[in-house]
C-alpha cells in the first residue's frame, strides 16, 4: 500500500527577479512499512520536503499524498488533524516539554482533542516496552540521557498509531552509541510494529539502518539506493552515492520507482 | 550608527512602544495635574470652597510629587527588566567586536529618542486629558467653573526636562548595566530554569506554613476591630498584633506565590483527569511555572493591585461617607435647637422658612447595662414613637419602627465600629434611666438620627408613647427646616453657620447618675457635653463637597497610577516568559494541538497569571476598605463604586488580553 506520493512537487521561495527553487519537480513514493531514508547535499530540499509532508509549508505547484490525502487541499483544522492522527515527528533537538514527565510528554499528543482513547495507559506501556522507557515514565526529559530522550520522542511519535513517521535528523544530537542504540530501536519499530518511517539525515551510518534511501538535490530526485546484502555493503553503497551526488556530473544511478 | 539605532528601535519595537506609551500615559497625568495647579482662575475658585484657599493647590502637588517619585520607582524597574530581556542581542553585538563605548552611546540615544516620545505623546495626552481632569475635579467638588484644553508652557517645560533627564539616566543604567556584564552571560542571559519538577516534603511543609500565615493573618485582619478592642482592653500591645497581622500577610502571601500555589498546581496536574486533557494539564504546568519562577514579581504586583484596590475603594467609601453623613447629620436643609430656631428666625425672618417641623424630646442621662457587666452613662435625647413615626413622614431614610411595652431603640454615632468592639459583648442591652428609674430593653441600634445628629448631644433614644409621657426629664426641643430657596439664602446661611453657635448640657458624674437633673444653655460651668445650636446643610455641603470630592479625585489618579504600572509589569514578565515558550507551542502545533486549543491556553495561562494578583490584592484591599467601611459607619459603595470596580476591571482584562495577543501573535505553524 502506498503511504506517500510526492507529486510533481516544487516550492519557490522569493519574488519576481529573486526566486529560488528549494524543490524542482519531485517526484517519489513510499510505501507502507518501509523506512525510507532521504540525503542530499546543504540546500538540497530536505528540509523543505519534510515541511511540506508535515503541512508546516504549502507547495507553489504539485502535491504531497499521505495515505491517499492530498495535503494542499487541507485547511488548517484538517492538516492540525493530519498531523495528530497520520503523522508523527521525531526531531532532532527532541522538542520534549521540559515541564511534563515522559509519560505525559508521550501521551501528549493523545489528550489534545475529544475523543481520547480509553486504551491510553495500556499504550503507553506498549511503546514504553518497546522502546525500553518503562522505568523512566515518572521522570523528567532534563533527568535523561540524549539518547533516552530521542527514545521519548520516538514513543510519543508512534503511540498514536501513525501511517508514517518524519524523523529529521534523529541523531544529529546524539553520541555514537545512543545514536546506535536509537536507530536499533527505529529499526525495531519499523520491523516489529510495522510503522512507517521517512527520516532526513546527513549521516551515511544513520541511512544504512533504512531499507531505501532517495537522494535529492538541487530540490530534485537524483537517484535510489535499496538496501540488498549486508548493512555495510548497503552502507558501502549509500557513501558511493554520496561521493557521487557531491562530485557533480556523474549521471543519475537509478531511475524512481512508480 | 544611525542605522543601527534604526535597527535596533524596530527590532524591539513592540517592547518599545510599550514602554513608551506606558511611559506617556503617567507623563499625561502629571501634565494635566500641573496645568491645573498652575491655571490660577480655576485655583481661585476651588479656593473659595476649601477650608483654606491654599488646600487644593497643596493637595495636588504634594500628589504630583508623590506620583512623579512612584513613577521614577516604576520605570527603572520596567527598564531592567527589558534591558535584561535584550541582553543576548546586546551579547552578540559585542561577541562581533562592537566597542563598549559605542553600544553605551547607542543605548543611551535609543532611550533619549524614547524619553522625546514619550515627552510628545504624553503631553499631547495631557493636554486632552486636562479637560478632562478638570470636569471631574469641578463635579465631585461640586463647582460650576469650566474650562477648555488647559495648556501650561512652564509645566510642559518642566515635565519635558523632568522626564528627558530620567530617560538618560536610565540610557546611563543601559550602558552601565551592559558594561558590567560578562560577554559569556551576555550571550546567555537567561540559562535555562531547572523544570518544576516534584513538590519535595519541604515544600509541602512551606505550602502548609505559608497557606496558616495567610489564614492566620486574613482571620486577623477580619477580626481586627474586635481583636484591638480586646487587646487594648487587656493592656496588650496594639501595634504589635498589628505588626504581626502585617508580617504573616507578607510572609504568607509571598509563600503562597513561592511554594503554596505551585505546590496545588502540582497536585492538581497528578490527577488523572488533568492528565487525559492536554488544555487542562499544559495550563496547569506552565502556571505552576509562572508562579513560582515569578513569584517576586507576583508578590510584587500583588502588594501594587492591594494599594490600587485600598486606594480606590477607600475612595469611594470616603467619599460615600461624606454624602452619607452629610444627609445623616442635617436630614432637612437646616436643624436647630430652640435657642438655635431663635437666632435663625432672627436672622432669616419667617418669609424664608418653607416648612418648620418640630421634635420634641426630653434630655435624660442613661446607663446602658450588658448581660455580663456594666455599659456607659451618657445623655440621651428620648424620642416618641409617634413622635418619630411623624418626623419620618419628612424623612424617608429613617426606619420603620415597632415598639411593644418597655421595648427602645438607640441611635448612637459609629453604630458599625462600636457593633464590632463593646457593644458586640452583649446581645441584649438594658437602658436605665436612673433619675426617674425607668427601664428599656434596646431591642435595635440605628445610626439614623430623627432630623439629624447634629442636633443631638450625644445619643437618641425611640420609646413607647407610654413610656415617654412617664418619664419626668427636661424638654428639649429640636425643629428641622426647609428653606424657600436655600440657593439664593447662601449669604446669610454662611454667615449664620458662621456664628457657630454652640448647646451645652451638664455631663457631670451627679448628672449621669441622675442624683441632678440635667441642665442645658449657651454657657454652663462644670463638666458639659456641647452640640451646634444651629446645622445648616448648604455651607456644610459646600466644605464636605470640596474636601471629599478632591479627596476622591486624589484617590482616583493614585488608583490609576498603580493600575497601569501592575498592568504594564505583569505585561512585560509574561510577554518575557510567553515568548521563551514559543518553541513549545510551535512544538505543539507540529504534533497537531488544534491552533484554536493552543490559543486557549495561552489566553487562559496569560489571564491566570493576571488574575492571580487581582484576586489576592482584592481579598487584601478588601479587608482593609471593610475595617475603613467600620470605621465609617458602613457608608457602601453606591453607583460610582460599582463603576470604579468595573472601570477597574475592564483596565486590567485588557491588560491581560493585550499580553496574550502579543504572546499569540504570528502563532500558525504553517507558512
Amino acid at each position: 500500500m502506498r503511504v506517500v506520493k510526492v507529486d510533481h512537487l516544487t516550492k519557490i521561495y522569493g519574488h519576481r527577479f529573486n526566486r529560488v527553487a528549494a524543490l524542482n519537480d519531485l517526484n517519489f513514493q513510499v510505501d507502507a512499512g518501509e523506512f525510507v531514508g532521504i540525503m542530499g547535499p546543504s540546500g538540497a530540499g530536505k528540509s523543505t520536503l519534510l515541511n511540506m509532508i508535515a503541512t508546516l509549508d504549502t507547495p507553489t505547484l504539485g502535491d504531497v499524498w499521505v495515505a491517499g490525502q492530498a495535503l494542499s487541499t487541507l485547511t488548517d483544522s484538517e492538516a492540525a488533524q493530519y498531523r495528530r492522527e497520520q503523522l508523527g515527528f521525531i526531531f532532532q533537538t527532541f522538542n520534549l516539554l521540559p515541564d511534563l514527565t515522559v509519560a505525559d510528554n508521550i501521551t501528549l499528543p493523545l489528550t489534545f482533542v475529544p475523543p481520547r482513547p480509553t486504551d491510553m495507559a495500556a499504550r503507553l506501556a506498549h511503546v514504553a516496552e518497546v522502546l525500553g522507557l518503562s522505568s523512566l515514565l515518572t521522570r523528567y526529559p532534563d533527568q535523561l540521557s540524549l539518547g533516552q530522550r530521542q527514545r521519548v520522542t520516538a514513543a510519543r511519535a508512534m503511540i498514536t498509531r501513525p501511517s508514517l513517521i518524519l524523523a529529521d535528523e534523529p541523531t544529529g544530537s546524539l553520541d555514537s552509541m545512543a545514536a546506535t542504540e536509537l536507530l536499533q530501536y527505529l529499526t525495531k519499530l519499523n520491523l516489529a510494529e510495522d510503522v512507517t518511517i521517512m527520516m532526513v539525515t546527513h549521516d551515511a551510518f544513520t541511512a544504512s539502518f533504512c531499507n531505501r534511501i532517495i537522494f535529492i538535490r538541487d530540490g530534485a530526485y537524483f537517484a535510489e539506493v535499496t538496501r540488498h546484502g549486508t548493512r555495510q555493503e548497503f552502507f558501502d553503497r549509500i557513501i558511493d552515492m554520496e561521493a557521487t551526488i557531491n562530485g557533480g556530473g556523474r549521471r543519475r544511478a537509478t531511475t524512481p520507482r512508480d | 550608527m544611525r542605522q543601527l539605532l534604526a535597527t535596533s528601535l524596530k527590532r524591539n519595537a513592540t517592547t518599545n512602544w510599550l514602554f513608551v506609551l506606558v511611559a506617556s500615559a503617567m507623563l499625561a497625568v502629571l501634565y494635566a495635574l500641573l496645568a491645573i495647579t498652575d491655571d490660577d482662575r480655576l485655583m481661585q475658585a476651588v479656593g473659595t470652597v476649601s477650608a483654606t484657599p491654599d488646600m487644593v493647590p497643596a493637595f495636588l502637588i504634594v500628589l504630583l510629587v508623590l506620583l512623579l517619585l512612584f513613577e521614577i520607582v516604576f520605570l527603572l524597574y520596567l527598564n531592567g527588566v527589558m534591558i535584561m530581556r535584550r541582553m543576548d542581542q546586546i551579547g552578540v553585538y559585542r561577541l562581533l567586536g562592537m566597542p563598549t563605548r559605542r553600544l553605551a552611546v547607542l543605548l543611551v540615544a535609543e532611550s533619549l529618542l524614547k524619553g522625546l516620545a514619550t515627552v510628545g505623546i504624553g503631553l499631547g495626552a495631557g493636554v486632552l486629558l486636562s479637560k478632562f481632569f478638570v470636569m471631574m475635579l469641578m463635579r465631585w467638588m461640586a463647582l460650576k467653573t469650566s474650562t477648555g484644553l488647559l495648556w501650561s508652557t512652564s509645566a510642559a517645560l518642566e515635565l519635558a526636562g523632568v522626564y528627558l533627564l530620567i530617560f538618560a539616566v536610565l540610557g546611563v543604567l543601559n550602558a552601565l548595566a551592559i558594561a558590567s556584564t560578562p560577554l559569556r552571560r551576555a550571550l546567555n542571559p537567561t540559562p535555562a530554569r531547572t523544570p518544576v519538577r516534584r513538590d519535595s516534603g519541604w515544600q509541602l511543609l512551606l505550602t502548609g506554613f505559608s497557606l496558616f500565615l495567610l489564614g492566620g493573618a486574613y482571620v486577623g485582619a477580619y477580626n481586627l476591630i474586635s481583636w484591638t478592642y480586646t487587646a487594648s482592653v487587656r493592656g496588650w500591645s496594639v501595634p504589635l498584633l498589628w505588626g504581626m497581622i502585617l508580617v504573616a500577610g507578607l510572609v504568607g502571601t509571598y509563600g503562597l506565590f513561592r511554594t503554596a500555589l505551585p505546590t496545588l498546581a502540582g497536585v492538581l496536574i497528578r490527577l488523572p483527569q488533568v492528565r487525559r486533557r492536554a488544555s487542562a494539564l499544559l495550563t496547569l504546568t506552565d502556571l505552576r511555572k509562572r508562579v513560582r519562577h515569578n513569584s517576586h514579581s507576583l508578590f510584587l504586583t500583588t502588594l501594587l493591585a492591594t494599594m490600587t484596590i485600598t486606594v480606590l475603594g477607600s475612595g469611594v467609601i470616603i467619599y460615600q461617607f461624606s454624602q452619607m453623613g452629610l444627609h445623616q447629620a442635617i436630614a432637612l436643609d437646616g436643624v436647630t435647637s430652640a435657642r438655635g430656631r431663635d437666632i435663625v428666625r432672627q436672622q432669616l425672618g419667617d418669609g424664608q422658612i418653607a416648612q418648620t417641623v418640630p421634635l420634641e424630646t426630653k434630655l435624660a442621662a442613661g446607663r446602658l447595662q450588658g448581660a455580663d457587666g456594666d455599659g456607659d452613662r451618657t445623655l440621651y435625647n428620648v424620642i416618641s414613637l409617634s413622635a418619630y413615626t411623624r418626623i419620618r413622614r419628612v424623612q424617608p431614610g429613617l426606619p420603620a419602627l415597632t415598639l411593644h411595652g418597655d421595648q427602645a431603640v438607640m441611635a448612637i454615632y459609629s453604630r458599625v465600629l462600636l457593633q464590632h468592639t463593646w457593644l458586640r459583648r452583649s446581645t441584649q442591652w438594658a437602658l436605665t434611666l436612673p433619675r426617674t428609674a425607668t427601664h428599656v430593653m434596646v431591642t435595635q441600634i440605628t445610626s439614623q438620627f430623627p432630623l439629624g445628629g447634629t442636633a443631638y448631644f450625644d445619643r437618641a433614644l425611640v420609646v413607647t408613647d407610654a413610656v415617654y409621657r412617664e418619664l419626668k426629664a427636661p424638654i428639649d426641643r429640636l425643629y428641622g427646616y426647609k428653606f424657600r430657596a436655600p440657593a439664593r439664602l447662601d449669604k446669610a446661611l454662611a454667615a449664620l453657620d458662621a456664628r457657630d453657635e454652640v448647646d451645652q448640657a451638664t455631663y457631670s458624674d451627679q448628672a449621669l447618675r441622675g442624683q441632678r437633673a440635667v441642665q442645658t444653655g449657651a454657657e454652663l460651668k462644670g463638666s458639659t457635653m456641647a452640640r451646634s445650636a444651629i446645622g445648616l446643610k448648604g455651607p456644610l455641603t459646600r466644605v464636605t463637597s470640596a474636601t471629599f470630592g478632591l479627596e476622591l479625585f486624589i484617590a482616583l489618579l493614585m488608583g490609576l497610577t498603580l493600575m497601569v504600572a501592575t498592568g504594564a509589569i505583569l505585561l512585560v514578565k509574561q510577554l518575557v516568559a510567553g515568548l521563551q515558550e514559543q518553541a513549545s507551542r510551535r512544538t505543539l502545533a507540529q504534533l497537531g494541538m488544534p491552533e484554536s486549543l493552543i490559543r486557549r491556553v495561552v489566553i487562559h495561562q496569560t489571564l491566570a497569571v493576571f488574575a492571580l494578583p487581582l484576586v489576592f490584592g482584592a481579598l487584601n484591599a478588601g479587608l482593609v476598605i471593610r475595617l475603613l467601611s467600620a470605621v465609617l459607619d458602613d457608608p457602601g459603595w453606591g453607583a460610582g463604586g460599582l463603576l470604579f470596580v468595573a472601570v477597574f476591571a475592564l483596565i486590567y482584562a485588557t491588560f491581560g488580553f493585550l499580553t496574550a495577543r502579543l504572546i499569540l501573535r504570528g502563532m500558525s505553524p504553517r507558512a
